[in-house]
């Protein structure tokens, strides 16, 4: 593993536990995790009460249910998300809708013409496809410049589904800079499990335990490896076991500063952890580092060996980074190639150059200047080419 | 494989501790015939660019794109750009499949030549 090595190098074979370290950067580019749930209020201009009124009122009872979709319309796209709709009139004639998903896990709930919504979140334990989805789509109601709209379909005299639009109000909501922080950690959160839940199978829902400070580390260190494979540990010590042969060789080697200093590369056949509850096993790593100095004393040596150990018995030694050297974790098996992660990094130059990839692969096949003047023009061509050959392949 | 290979280098000292973080985010994507490695948003790095990539201690940043071939292990494509945020840069990288006449295969850009100068050929490595 190390391309200039400074110290006599050792290979072994080893296990988590004889491992302590923390991530160099603990939480420095991770995630936080916030309460699952939350209420308040936010301001919504624009709100068509008339419309909304003429939709009850229409109605024989004075309460009406409504099955369709919320819609963040926009000059370029439309964001869906299946919601029912629930509007009743009071005696005094004030109209209330409620816009929720089947789940509950978000609420929108707007009182008469005061242009407030109250938004409501239920993440908590909620399963995960449908709290990333809310988490996505409240996203986009706080940031996205367009309208809210409410789509329902009826159906006509020939069964043909006929639309129905209602203005809800205008967009983005007003939400505080803070609490869209919040939010955006809540929707990081939830995108890294489904990450981990598209790699792994292991579907972990949003944790009612926010205070599991374990489970948030090892969530930050699993995110790191099936992203990148690589992850630095500051590591304060770890372990060595070595039988009495090798223990007699250590006393009696030269001591560089009276120190007995190594590199080491450690070869684990499976790596796992704990997140909320459920078990992500990440397979087999390789740990290295630079150096290390053997922390254990010459006497406790020597007194293990006169206790007459037997074959097979091995004594462990403790080991301490010099100069602050981390531990680095590499996992090979990640991150994996597939046709989602390709679909993903093509979704990104999509966004990045606001063209779709089709045009683009058009453009680049057929010379154009504006395609080949694209700075990572080759980069994207090459990720269409390899979705070609995954889908071929699959 | 080459991921392997970068990881190796930019983990050893003394080439590790020039890092922020002390390590890179380096992206294999695997296809029946090559493989692509990179590492550093997607985008035109300018001057202004947030560093990304292989990022230095002195806020300096390497971004890296290399394919390869899976059957002999050729390189086939590379650009590598490094720059300094709001300070130089160099960026080389092989275009084979426009080279022509008037465009070379192989370029090497720097700050200090500027966009204006037609980028020149330089010898095969």
């Amino acid at each position: 593993m190390c391309a200039q090595p400074a110290l006599k190098e050792e290979q072994l074979q080893s296990q988590q536990g004889d491992f302590q370290g923390l991530l160099l950067s603990t939480n420095g580019d991770g995630v936080r995790l916030f309460p699952g749930e939350e209420q308040f209020t936010s301001a919504v201009h624009g709100v068509s009460d008339i419309e909304l009124i003429d939709a009850v009122s229409e109605q024989t009872t004075r309460s009406v249910v409504i099955e369709g979709a919320l819609v963040i319309s926009t000059r370029f796209v439309d964001v869906k998300i299946p919601m029912v709709s629930r509007a009743e009139l009071s005696t005094d004639d004030t109209l209330t809708i409620n816009f929720s998903d089947h789940l509950n896990v978000l609420t929108l709930q707007i009182v008469g013409d005061t242009g407030i919504m109250n938004i409501n979140f239920q993440y908590t334990e909620k399963p995960l496809e449908a709290a990333l989805s809310s988490a996505r789509f409240f996203e986009a109601l706080a940031t996205t410049p367009g309208n809210l709209v409410f789509e329902a379909y009826e159906v006509g005299e020939e069964g043909k589904p006929i639309p129905h639009r209602i203005e809800v109000g205008e967009l983005p909501l007003s939400v505080p800079e803070t609490k869209l922080q919040e939010y955006r950690d809540r929707l990081r959160i939830l995108e890294g499990f489904y990450d981990i839940f598209v790699n792994t199978g292991v579907e972990i829902r949003y944790p009612a335990n926010t205070e599991d400070e374990e489970s948030l580390d090892n969530l930050n260190f699993v995110l790191k490896a099936i992203r990148g494979g690589w992850v630095p540990l500051s590591t304060t010590g770890f372990n060595t076991h070595i039988p009495a042969a090798d223990v007699r060789a250590l006393l009696d080697e030269p001591r560089d500063e009276g120190e007995v200093r190594r590199a080491f590369i450690f070869e684990l056949q499976n790596e796992s952890y704990q997140l909320f509850g459920e078990e992500v096993a990440l397979g087999p790593s390789s740990r290295y580092v630079a150096a290390a100095r053997l922390a254990t004393t010459q006497e406790e040596m020597e007194a293990w060996l006169q206790t007459g150990p037997e074959n097979g018995d091995t004594l462990e030694l403790k080991w301490e980074p010099i100069d602050d050297a981390p531990m680095h974790v590499f996992f090979d098996e990640w991150p994996k190639s597939s046709i989602q992660s390709v679909d993903r990094e093509l979704r990104e130059f999509e966004a990045i150059y606001g063209i779709s990839s089709e045009h683009f692969e058009q453009g680049w096949r057929e010379g154009a200047s504006w395609a080949r003047g694209v700075s990572d023009g080759k980069r994207w061509f090459s990720l269409i080419l390899a979705r070609e050959e995954l889908v071929q392949g699959s | 494989m080459r991921k392997r290979e970068l990881w190796s280098m930019m983990s050893s000292e003394p080439y590790n501790s020039l890092l922020k973080d002390r390590y890179a985010v380096i992206i294999p994507e695997a296809a029946e015939n090559f493989y692509t490695v990179s590492c550093g948003d997607k985008g035109i790095v300018r001057q202004d660019t947030l560093p990304s990539g292989v990022i230095f201690k002195d806020g300096s940043f390497l971004t890296i794109y290399e394919k390869w071939s899976i059957q002999d292990g050729r390189l086939l494509d590379y650009s590598h750009h490094y720059q300094v945020p709001y300070g130089l840069s160099i960026r080389y990288d092989r275009d084979s499949e426009n080279a022509s006449a008037n465009h070379p295969e192989y370029h090497l850009q720097t700050s200090g030549i500027g966009k204006k100068v037609v980028s020149q050929e330089v010898c095969k490595s």
